[in-house]
């Protein structure tokens, strides 16, 4: 026999051993070929069908791990025949692949924090490195432990099987953080060398913050431009303390300059900063501007004195220091949004007599966090439902005496998915007020577009149709090569979480920008997920987990409110915080980071609803001590019993 | 002169349709009367239609009586063999004078069958009566070398029988180079398409052709074992197998230095399967001798390098060995006179479905399939119209009524996309739904796949529940070019025969009858009626006479009406079951 034998690879002449696979000659020469079933211990199988390769002169494709190399074969590893093939096996299998990835929390985060990783992490009291593990996309935690909207907790699995009582994974969150913020083994990312590039970014909010934290990583120098006296953005100027404290604010922001990061205030674009500055002195400008101004109510009348914007009711009071006296008054604040709750609660602890929230859906539209709405109710604001501002009526002073609503019912569903408040003709009322707080939306301002763009030499800064920034949806670059966005400014007004999913998004786009790399976002992850095959119900959860409410984090009294201390007071204790993670159901698979059929899925773009169908269900087998067999996720590779 | 002999046709089909008791009830005519001929059994002769059968040859030849169940024994034995006046009526096969069924056997060229239904499977002594053995003998006798029966088996034109159609001695000289002091034949009785039984009636019927047929292949290739593998369902078959290796070690055909061939040592057992359709595949069937699980393997190395045992195994069917005594024995001019330039001999085809003359021929390769259908088998019953017939199984395809002149020959057939297959012809009519059809066919290979790889594992799968739903009325537009893009890939993709040729009824009923397709999905109507979701029952109010005999009988009470007055049925409660259109007699029920 020949010890050695001619082969035509990939259009390239190579030599193969005799009795050696495609496959391992594929690796040999440096062609990846993926496989599932195959195992270079045992005997090959072939099974998977996703290492398949075209062989000229033979019908169908090859599985390479048991096809052995002959003279003068010519074998194609790549082409599209073959990749198709390759994703149709994937598409197959995970067809019939009742898994989840990752864990609805995780996936539902805007930012993709590792929940059930942190979650573990906090369970063994590791607290730095769970911070470690939050910070890798979200730099804010002790904040966002606070004041975050938890999406990951309306989507936790325990909802089905607790009464509605999620993990409480935002109480975790702040647990660990607090503890990490006054560590003495504080947890510090590594800052990269510098690279010698330098960054600008325009505004310090959660946005500006998080572009900070990431990009300073990456050696470059950060300085961020706030036209306010002190960071924070709407964290700061925004919420109010009793929600989240100013010295925590504080202590994150000092976790983000002292990785290098400047921060110049009083620094305004296109006012007290000039973009001709900003392109001498950089190689790039991100805007995290936020979305500054609100909007009035729009009715006949709203120019009435005494008549603000929620958002600016709540500026004013931070950068005065001054608290609004509302003694003996009657405030009406109109919206439902998180904005209106902090309005609200905030005019309770200005003294108001009365509150009211006047809103034109029912609380079940309501936007605001519900537990934000508990509180309010438990300090005593009133609502008024279905009910929708028309005029406000001027004393003669041209100050507010009253505001006349209609009342609402819900007709049918608009774009949005919610029910469409219709007026009820002839339900007009008037309803005696001494303020009115306007929360029903934010608007960005770009009165520094022309600046920018006078002195843009490769491209132009543009708004899009809502008058939001412009910049594309996938690397959040905008028209001017250099420029990125991120925040509100970009989304319109959204939450901390999604300025900060942003801030990730921008960051890795400029920093591909700047070390002269092609500007693209990451690949789409394919994700298994159970809900792609049923929707999970209580049964799935009764007697298989333990029923274990949530232990809700302690309060202030309701009768000791009316101030700006911090209403909820995190967990007494460790014990308390330990039972919390235990109630963690893990939804997510622990090889998240070295299953292979996610890799190759992701590679090859397969999807798990192609050949959707009937699919088979397992109960998990936890008999063995050591093993946990979940039929639910095997792929049929039979690899276990061929050991 | 010779006693006058009445053989009874003892097949599976024979005993299913009351052969046994005809028997019992000529031998127990026999004794009670003392009538004096010679009793005997034998096989299907492939009339299955006919059955049970029963000959009678006296001094003037032979004459085949078909449907002689227990009550028509006494009139036939009174009057042909007392009175010696044949019941012409019931002959059905006879030299002697036109019968109604002659041309079932016209057009037939008896190769492989040619003892099936003539002598006694159970007795060595009648097979080698009829030239049986005497081949192995010829090799014996002329001291014939290995490598020329080889020669013969080439030049004869042979190929493989069990539906893939590799020539036979092509194979058999791969097995014989392959240098081992071991090696194995296995004769593949695996037969599993459904409304296939040519292996069955061929072991039943002429046992020692296939042993001799293995005996020749052993000798030509040097194989010191034999198997073979026999599902379990085929008990007579088995029991008639043992029963002729018994006998054939008693007369030194079996065993060792076999006719003095010095070396030549040689035995055979049989293997049961346990009736998995992919153990008719080699590799798997394989695996299912060596007590493993039935799963193939990828080939190569192919069989004839390593197989059984990992030793050299050269497997063929049964009806290939079936003729390998006659080939030699003949010569294989005599074998290559018949068929066409690729595809020599005859083949045998069961004939099922919806087919007058349902059974067993044996015909010369290049007839057309309409005169398999319209001569031998009598054409469609009822007066419908033929609309396409089945070849090769669930591996197969079918063949449209327009391509009905197609001959058989492995590359005709092939051409059309259907298979020539081990010889199942299934014949449909014109009230077949061919998405039924293909939906038959998959749902067979789907639950037969072993489920090693992905593609027949989980492919299948999703084509049979587009295929499903289709015929639930639930298809989607987008549904054909799905399954034809599974379909293709499943093809390509899988491990063996079983998963690369499923897709084929789907795509051959694709290809001819794509209309049908797009009238369940886009129409959601069933053009042949079969797809029950997609029926609608109706009244016709001028011909309703107001009987109540429907709505008393409707399982869901979906029909009102007032006695004498046209009835009506709820659209919304009706279950297409059908009932109140059979039963009405006035014809006032349309099914659309």
């Amino acid at each position: 026999m020949n010890d050695s034998l001619n082969i035509l690879l990939n259009g390239k002449i190579v030599v193969g051993k005799p009795g050696e696979t495609i496959l391992e000659l594929a690796k040999r020469h440096g062609y990846h070929i993926p496989t599932l079933c195959n195992d270079p211990r045992l005997e090959p199988y072939s099974s998977c069908y996703v290492c398949v390769v075209e062989v000229e002169g033979l019908r169908g494709l090859l599985p390479s791990c048991s096809t052995k190399i002959i003279e003068g074969m010519k074998i194609d590893t790549e082409t599209n025949r073959v990749r198709k093939a390759r994703k149709a096996a994937l598409d197959l299998l995970v067809s019939n692949h009742y898994a989840d990835c990752v864990a609805p929390c995780k996936e539902t985060c805007p930012a993709g924090v590792d929940v059930q990783g942190y979650i573990s992490l906090i369970e063994k009291g590791l607290y730095n490195e769970a911070i470690g593990l939050i910070k890798e996309v979200n730099p804010l935690p002790a904040i966002c432990g606070r004041v975050c909207v938890r999406p990951c907790e309306a989507a936790c699995r325990r909802n089905q099987l607790d009464e509605g009582t999620g993990v409480g994974i935002d109480y975790l969150k702040r647990f660990a953080a607090d503890i990490d913020l006054e560590s003495k083994t504080r947890y510090i990312p590594k800052v990269a060398d510098p690279t010698g590039k330098k960054i600008a970014i325009i505004g310090a909010g959660p946005g500006g913050l998080s572009c900070a934290y990431f990009l300073q990583q990456k050696g470059h120098q950060c300085d961020i431009y706030e036209a306010s006296p002190l960071a924070g953005g709407w964290l700061r100027y925004g919420i109010p303390e009793y929600r989240l404290p100013n010295d925590i604010i504080q202590k994150e922001v000092d976790a983000v300059t002292e990785l290098g990061t400047r921060i110049f205030y009083n620094r305004k674009l296109g006012e007290s900063l000039n973009y001709f500055e900003l392109k001498e002195r950089y190689d790039s400008v991100i805007l995290t501007i936020g979305s500054q101004r609100g909007t009035l109510i729009g009715c006949e009348g709203d120019d009435a004195e005494n008549v603000f914007s929620g958002i600016d009711f709540l500026r004013n009071m931070e950068i005065t220091g001054q608290r609004y006296n509302f003694e003996g008054k009657t405030v009406a604040v109109v919206g439902g949004g998180n904005t209106a709750m902090d309005c609200c609660r905030t005019s309770k602890r200005c003294n108001a007599d009365k509150v009211y929230v006047i809103y034109r859906r029912t609380e079940n539209e309501m936007p605001a966090n519900p537990i934000e709405i508990h509180e309010s109710k438990l300090e005593g604001v009133e609502y008024l439902f279905l009910t929708n501002p028309t005029r406000v009526n001027k004393k003669e002073d041209g100050s507010v005496k009253s505001i006349t609503c209609l009342k609402m019912e819900l007709g049918a569903a608009d774009s949005s998915g919610r029910r469409r408040p219709i007026p009820i003709e002839g339900s007009a009322f008037d309803l005696e007020v001494d303020y009115i707080l306007a929360a029903i939306g934010q608007k960005t301002v770009v009165n520094f577009l022309d600046n920018v763009n006078q002195y843009a030499d490769n491209g132009e800064l543009k708004t899009n149709r809502w008058g939001d920034i412009d910049c594309d949806k996938y690397t959040l670059q905008t028209g001017i090569p250099s420029m990125f966005a991120a925040g509100d400014g970009v989304s319109g007004p959204a939450t901390i979480i999604e300025a900060i999913a942003q801030a990730k998004v921008a960051s890795l786009s400029c920093h591909q920008y700047l070390m002269a790399l092609p500007v693209k976002p990451l690949s789409k992850e394919f994700i298994s997920r159970k809900d792609n095959f049923r929707k999970l119900e209580k049964s799935d959860f009764v007697e298989r987990y333990q029923q274990q409410l949530r232990k809700e984090m302690p309060t202030l009294d309701a009768d000791q409110r009316i101030n700006f201390n911090e209403v909820e007071l995190g967990y007494e204790n460790e014990k308390i915080a330990l039972s919390e993670t235990q109630r963690c159901l893990e939804c997510g698979c622990t090889e998240y980071f070295s299953c292979d059929l996610k890799k190759y899925c992701t590679e090859y773009d397969a999807s798990q609803g192609k050949y959707n169908g009937d699919f088979k269900e397992y109960e998990v087998d936890f008999s063995h001590p050591y093993i946990e067999i979940d039929n639910n996720k095997c792929i049929l590779c039979s690899r276990c019993i061929r050991i | 002169m010779a006693k006058t002999k009445v053989i009874v046709g003892l097949g599976s089909c024979g005993i299913a349709a009351g052969a046994r008791k005809t028997y019992e009830k000529i031998k127990q005519l026999q004794e009670v009367e003392n009538l004096d001929f010679e009793l005997k059994k034998t096989s299907c002769i492939g009339m299955c239609f006919r059955e049970p059968l029963v000959e009678i040859i006296d001094e003037h030849g032979s004459y085949i009586y078909g449907n002689v169940d227990e009550g028509r024994v006494v009139e036939v034995i009174e009057r042909h063999v007392i009175n010696h006046e044949p019941v012409k009526e019931l002959v059905v096969k006879t030299d002697l004078f036109q019968t109604e069924d002659n041309h079932f056997f016209e057009d037939q060229v008896k190769i492989a069958l040619r003892h099936c239904g003539y002598i006694d499977p159970e007795s060595i002594d009648e097979y080698e009566a009829h030239e049986g053995y005497e081949s192995i003998k010829k090799i014996a006798d002329n001291e014939i070398k290995p490598e020329d029966v080889i020669g013969m088996i080439l030049e004869s034109g042979l190929r493989g029988r069990g539906g893939g159609g590799f020539p036979t001695g092509m194979k058999w000289k791969f097995a014989r180079n392959s240098i081992s002091s071991e090696k194995y034949i296995i004769c593949n009785a695996d037969e599993g398409d459904p409304g296939a039984f040519m292996d069955r009636s061929l072991l039943e019927g002429d046992p020692h052709a296939v042993l001799e047929g293995m005996i020749i292949g052993a000798y030509a290739i040097g194989a010191t074992g034999g198997v073979i593998y026999c599902r379990a369902e085929y008990p007579l078959a088995i029991k008639r197998l043992n029963i002729a290796i018994e006998q054939a070690r008693d007369k030194g055909y079996l065993g060792d230095h076999i006719l003095g061939i010095e070396g030549f040592c040689f035995d055979i057992y049989v293997k049961e399967g346990a009736g998995a359709f992919v153990c008719g595949e080699e590799t798997a069937l394989i695996a299912s001798v060596e007590g493993e699980r039935g799963m193939p393997r990828k080939r190569p190395p192919f069989p004839a390098v390593s197989g059984l045992w990992k030793k050299p195994t050269n497997i063929n069917n049964v009806e290939t060995f079936a003729n390998i005594p006659w080939i030699v024995f003949h010569g294989p001019g005599a074998y290559a006179k018949y068929g066409t330039a690729k595809s020599k001999g005859t083949k045998v085809f069961a004939l099922a479905g919806k087919i007058n003359n349902s059974g067993l021929v044996e015909v010369p390769m290049g007839i057309t399939i309409h005169d398999i259908i319209f001569k031998l088998g009598g054409g469609i019953p009822d007066g419908k119209r033929f609309k396409a017939v089945q070849l090769g199984g669930p591996s197969g395809g079918c063949i449209p009524e327009y391509l009905a002149n197609t001959i058989v020959d492995y590359d005709s057939v092939n051409a059309t996309g259907a298979i020539m297959g081990s010889g199942g012809m299934v014949v449909m009519d014109e009230s077949t739904c061919m998405v039924d059809v293909a939906k038959f066919f998959l749902n067979f290979t789907q639950e037969e796949s072993c489920g090693k790889c992905t593609f027949c594992r989980i492919g299948t799968k999703r084509m049979l529940e587009i295929l499903t739903r289709i015929t639930e009325g639930e298809g989607e537009e987008e549904d054909i070019e799905k399954l034809e893009e599974l379909a293709y890939q499943i093809k390509d993709n899988s491990l063996c025969g079983l998963g690369q040729t499923a897709p084929n009824p789907v795509l051959t009923t694709l290809k001819y009858f794509r209309d049908e397709y797009t009238a369940h999905i886009i129409e959601k109507k069933c053009p042949a009626k079969v797809c029950k979701n997609l029926l609608t029952y109706e009244i016709i109010a001028d011909k309703c006479t107001g009987c109540t005999v429907c709505a008393k009988k409707c399982p869901v009470n979906a029909i009102s009406g007032e006695r004498k007055l046209p009835h009506l049925i709820d659209q919304e409660a009706c279950t297409h079951c059908g009932d109140c259109y059979s039963r009405c007699k006035f014809d006032a029920i349309t099914v659309s």
